[in-house]
């Protein structure tokens, strides 16, 4: 086709550099405008400073639509298009592959900033006006970062050296598929979307208006970063579960884990905003938790690509690993200074310039001091585990401390004691959301120390020491948090704000509670029946009362798994019909048209859902988003009663498993331009009845004809999944194949739950008409919201239908029976080349030795234990897939916990402060003329208007 | 040329400048919405004429015309020559500072309007729920009281300066109608006649029991 590269000639990939340096100098343009705004407070400067950051939002438009001009027209003088494209590919792939490579997908990262930027200026309008200017800057600070970053470490404009090539690489098939498609640009949109509330933070810490004010504002940005953090997690798990074909769906792997950190602290935050708002509390704490989401935000990019800890997503190494640090921690030093500025505010004293400077100087000499300090720590005569928990300790204890001890000395003449109680009682749903904080926060730290843990070991023991977190360290300790975090979610429910009547509690409590029992009972006595047993055993991942004792808990993980799902659908069912309950009694229920309700009833919840006050609707809202994550809980709980199995069968024979019947018709091949497919086609039977064909396949692509990619066939039902992977087929022996099945049962309820999450998100995130509005504008405002979290939905619910996947080794696996498989989970394949895969998932040769070794020893009758000692002897502890229990090794686990337990004695003294300041009887003393009697007076009249009015 | 004569050319010169700067946010308006608008109809048609990869190139130029634009928009802005969105002066002349008060305010309403939910879903009990708004209502009553008595002095000096204005021009009336801070005139709650339920003084319907509401007799439409 006749392109314009001619009209450009050679200059075209300068001209896409030039674009990303004229974008860095109209966001520095743009930032400088943008303080001065704040500075000097001019309307004029503030208007200047949003056409500047539209300016730059339009430059990096101009360059996204360059590069995927370069994409669609194969212009291969451009390193990044030559790499990750091809001739071949279809236009829908040219596209993704803009994201596929690292340059590229840091500029689709930039890309999406600048789309939150231009939809935050447009939507502050005339809004927020002292906080403008500020959240502007900060935002153009970060486009400052991706932009230098891409100028000078990473150009995806950059050119090849050699010149032009004829045709390129192209995308690896992993990534060729409909999940490539949406996953990172969902994932990124969260990602990108924690920049925004932070930059309300920073507009509220630099102007000192460090109320309610900056929360309000920033609600529905957090809401929605927060939602497309799931539905990227999410999306995640799809990918994996239907192209990388091991089985499973979520390998906690360095990259997974660094995705997920970040919707732990943004949900934990959701939460703390709203003690904030009501009570004032937990100021210093908002911003921490808001700083510390988008610092993993970053933290995670950082990790996926400076290849620190090797994954699955590998192919985005690089070496900018240095500029990420750089800017992290400039990030931490910019915020800590900040929080430092203003601490009189943020503990509620009235601020004085002395008061600041002795904060700043405190926090910073400190830092500085610790230096010299923590390398005296370091050289003490201690373990190394010990010195190096105690340097972290110290550290960050020491600077919280430093500012106390100041504010204290310089606040000892003043009263700054509260005047009354912070909270009521500890029944109370302000004391629930410090739980849900502190389970949640529990949850990331023991994710993160894990997650590092490889460095950390390396660090502390060398490398002979280091060792690999693989996925049974995981499963074991994350379930019993889990299950905490389940828990704590029902019981939170349960409490009402300010505090609950013990009477009511108990009332509350009744429902719940017998649903639970009878669950539980139901799934003890019949469990086994129905193919979902209470009690699965597996085996313990340490020797000694550790590991058995986590044995016995994961064991009743299912039932337990199971009741508390149970519990929190009916604590949510009955605050639903609290609800319609205090709307019959009021009356207001009549407001919905009765037709609503005839029409099948769930037109008349949602138009209920709608006409709450946006207090309300976010609270039930919230409910529902609970909902979803019951119904993803379900699914994870049937991680317990997986099948795995392998056959080998000819044409004709069938292969059962439980209540399946799979018989293997044949096989068949087809070609289409760039590759050739094989498929084996099983038909499955359920019980006598036909249910389906599957069809896995094996795709050969034209490129690279050595590593064939395995295509999984998954039957997708509410109950089971059947899926189906073939390894070989012979056709020199009568087509046999060779099969690994997996039982998956309830993972569709994952899927499930994740559309429960976006409706309960939408509904929170739906906006309230403002006065003066038209009802029309405010439903279409409502509509397009809707419209697009639906379309998202619907992109989730469709069914790929044609999808690729590559293993990074062809050939199968056998497993001939439990006792092999238990070994070979714990243990990882040494051939160098897999990043991260257990034995029994690697097909390499030299895991098929290991295998063949290891059932050598099993027949010789040696003991599991002496098996994975001697496989550890000889590869060092890297070889185990979960870290040994001992010596300096144990902080992984022991680090974690004794934080957590750290933590809730914290909480539970900062309750006792907040149940015990000031006297219990008292609000401030009146000044006014009118006594404090009991008679109605003016402002009662004035109060009760007031009252009916806030809408909030 | 006599005073009159220069009143008014300034003036015409004045509304001149408003109409011009009228037209440029018309043009404004007009560019941010036609701009985009025909760079995506050029690109679609561009697309279907010769190939996917033009269109992206005519989007590319398109949105390379509004960056222009935008930063021409920009440094205008800043160097004073284009006007403002209307109205934007006028509220960046109502910046708010911190106010403590009104935020101790904000949240016993808050605290207040929670309370009122909570009880009506039942999980407070009756007892413990009086005993709360009680004390609430209290604080709120003292932090409103506070507010007007911060107030008062711009309250009164404001009442003043709009009295005198009024004179001068010869429409406001001749005396003062109070002198008090604040008009504690207000018209009583109303009383249910079925249920004898307390209700604000506009009621037409009885709140807790649906009942009309007498009016009163001699009472006017006036907002209290």
């Amino acid at each position: 086709m006749p392109s314009l590269l001619h009209v450009f000639g050679n200059t075209f990939p300068a001209f896409g550099a030039s674009l990303l340096l004229g974008a860095m100098v109209v966001a520095s343009y743009t930032f400088a405008v943008a303080l001065k705004a704040g500075a000097d407070g001019r309307p004029r400067t503030l208007q200047a400073a949003r056409f500047g950051a539209y300016g730059t939002v339009a430059l990096i438009g101009v360059a996204v639509l360059c590069l995927a001009y370069a994409f669609v027209t194969h212009d291969f003088r451009i390193r990044y298009v030559a790499h990750y494209s091809d001739r071949s590919m279809p236009l829908e792939y040219l596209i993704t592959a803009l994201w596929g490579g690292q340059d590229g997908s840091l500029l689709w990262w930039l890309f999406l900033l600048s789309a939150y930027i231009g939809a935050c200026v447009l939507w502050l309008g005339k809004r927020y006006l002292e906080l403008q200017p500020y959240i502007i800057a900060t935002l153009m600070a970060v486009v400052l970062f991706f932009c230098v970053l891409m100028a000078f470490a990473a150009n995806p404009f950059a050119t090849n050296v050699a010149g032009p090539r004829a045709d390129g690489e192209g995308l690896n098939p992993l990534l060729q598929n409909y999940w490539m498609v949406i996953h990172p640009p969902c994932l990124y949109t969260g990602f990108v979307g924690c920049s925004v509330p932070f930059a309300f933070a920073v507009g509220a810490l630099v102007t000192g208006r460090l109320d309610h004010e900056w929360i309000v504002a920033s609600r529905k940005w957090t809401l929605f970063a927060w939602m497309f953090l799931g539905i990227g997690n999410t999306l995640g798990m799809l990918w994996a579960y239907e192209e990388l074909g091991w089985g499973g769906y979520w390998g906690w792997d360095p990259v997974e884990n660094a995705a997920f950190m970040p919707f732990l602290t943004a949900s934990a935050y959701v939460h703390s905003v709203m003690i904030q708002e009501r009570r004032g509390l937990l100021k210093v704490w908002n911003v921490f938790l808001i700083g510390l989401t988008f610092f993993l935000t970053i933290f995670g990019t950082f990790l996926t690509r400076s290849g620190m800890i090797s994954s699955v997503h590998s192919f985005a190494q690089s070496s900018i690993g240095g500029y990420f640090v750089a800017f992290l921690l400039i990030l931490v030093a910019f915020t800590a200074t900040l929080v430092m500025w203003r601490w009189p505010e943020l503990r509620d004293v009235t601020p004085s310039l002395r008061l600041r400077k002795a904060a700043l100087a405190a926090g910073w000499l400190v830092i500085a001091a610790c230096g010299p300090g923590l390398v005296f720590v370091w050289r003490l005569g201690l373990p190394v585990g010990w010195r190096v928990t105690l340097i972290a300790a110290i550290a960050g204890a020491a600077v919280f401390v430093a500012l106390e001890i100041v504010f204290r000395r310089m606040t000892s003449g003043l009263d700054v004691r509260p005047r009354r109680p912070q909270i009521e009682s500890v029944f109370s749903r302000e004391f629930t959301f410090l739980l849900n904080n502190w389970i949640l926060c529990s949850l990331l730290f023991f994710i993160l120390m894990a997650t590092t843990f490889p460095l950390i070991s390396e660090a502390l023991a060398g490398k002979e020491g280091k060792v690999t977190v693989g996925p049974p360290f995981y499963k074991a300790w994350v379930q019993p948090l889990g299950l905490v975090l389940l828990l704590l979610m029902g019981i939170g429910t349960l409490f009402g704000w300010k505090k609950t009547s013990p009477e009511a509690l108990r009332r509350a409590c009744y429902a719940p509670l017998a649903a639970t029992c009878v669950g539980a009972g139901l799934h003890l006595v019949l469990g086994r029946a129905v193919g979902f047993p209470a009690i699965v055993w597996s085996d313990a991942i340490y020797p000694g009362a550790l590991g058995a004792a986590l044995r016995v808990f994961n064991a009743c993980t299912p039932l337990m798994g199971v009741s508390l799902c149970v519990f929190n659908a009916a604590v949510i069912v009955q605050e639903f019909a609290l609800l319609f309950r205090a709307r019959a009694q009021s009356g207001a229920l009549r407001s919905t048209p009765a037709v609503l309700w005839w029409a099948g009833g769930v037109p008349g919840f949602v138009h209920t859902l709608f006409s709450l006050s946006p207090a309300s609707r976010r609270r039930y809202g919230g409910y529902i988003v609970h909902l979803g994550i019951v119904l993803m809980f379900i699914g994870f709980t049937g991680q317990s009663w997986n099948v795995d199995r392998e056959a080998s069968l000819f044409p004709g024979e069938s292969y059962a498993v439980g209540d399946y019947n799979l018989r293997y018709a044949g096989a068949r091949m087809e070609v289409d331009n760039n590759k050739r497919m094989v498929f084996a086609d099983v038909d499955v039977f359920k019980s006598g009845h036909y249910v389906e064909r599957l069809s896995p396949a094996k795709f050969i692509y034209k490129k690279q004809p050595d590593s064939p990619t395995t295509e999984v066939a998954i039957g997708h039902h509410l109950r089971d999944d059947v899926y189906l992977i073939v390894g070989t087929v012979n056709p020199s022996n009568r087509n046999i194949a060779a099969f690994q099945i997996h039982i998956n049962p309830l993972v569709t309820w994952i899927w499930l739950g994740c559309l429960v999450l976006i409706a309960g998100s939408s509904i929170c995130m739906w906006p309230q008409l403002e006065l003066g509005e038209s009802r029309v504008w405010g439903g279409a405002r409502g509509v397009a919201a809707t419209a697009a979290s639906v379309l998202l939905g619907i992109m989730l619910a469709a069914t790929p239908a044609a999808r690729a996947q590559t293993m990074p080794h062809t050939g199968t696996v056998h497993i001939e029976n439990d006792a092999e498989r238990s070994l070979f989970s714990s243990l990882r394949c040494m051939c160098g080349s897999c990043p991260r895969d257990l034995l029994s998932t690697c097909p390499c040769e030299t895991a098929d030795e290991a295998r063949e070794n290891i059932r050598v020893k099993l027949r010789a009758g040696e003991t599991r234990d002496r098996i994975i000692a001697e496989y550890a002897d000889e590869y060092g502890a890297e070889a185990l897939a979960v870290p040994p229990n001992r010596g300096v090794l144990r902080a992984i686990w022991l680090v974690p916990m004794v934080t957590i337990a750290l933590g809730a004695l914290g909480l539970a003294r900062l309750v006792r402060r907040w149940r015990g300041g000031g006297s219990p009887s008292g609000s401030s003393a009146p000044r006014g003329r009118n006594p404090e009697g009991t008679g109605k007076d003016v402002y009662d009249a004035q109060l009760d208007e007031e009252l009916k009015d806030l809408d909030d | 040329m006599t005073e009159r004569g220069v009143q008014r050319r300034a003036a015409r010169v004045a509304e001149r400048a408003l109409d011009a700067d009228e037209s440029e946010r018309s043009l404004g308006r007009a560019i941010a919405i036609g701009l985009p608008l025909t760079g995506v109809a050029t690109a679609v048609v561009v697309g279907i004429v010769a190939s996917f990869g033009t269109a992206l190139l005519v989007l590319a130029a398109s949105a390379l015309i509004g960056t222009i634009a935008l930063l021409w928009a920009s440094v205008r802005t800043l160097s004073g020559d284009a006007p403002l969105p209307s109205g934007f002066e006028a509220i960046a002349r109502q910046r708010h500072a911190v106010d403590p008060l009104g935020e101790r305010k904000r949240r016993v309403l808050r605290a207040l309007k929670d309370l009122e939910g909570e009880h009506a879903i039942g999980k407070i009990d009756d007892a413990d729920y009086a005993a709360f708004v009680t004390r609430y209502r209290a604080e709120a009553k003292a932090v409103m009281r506070e507010m007007d008595l911060d107030v008062a002095p711009s309250r009164d000096e404001a009442e003043r300066i709009a009295r005198e204005f009024l004179q001068r021009k010869g429409l406001g009336p001749a005396k003062s109608a109070d002198a008090a801070p604040r008009s504690p005139v207000e018209p009583a709650r109303r009383a249910c006649g079925a249920c004898k339920a307390s209700n604000e003084p506009d009621a037409v319907f009885c709140k807790a029991c649906g009942a009309a509401i007498a009016k009163e007799h001699g009472e006017t439409d006036a907002a209290p």
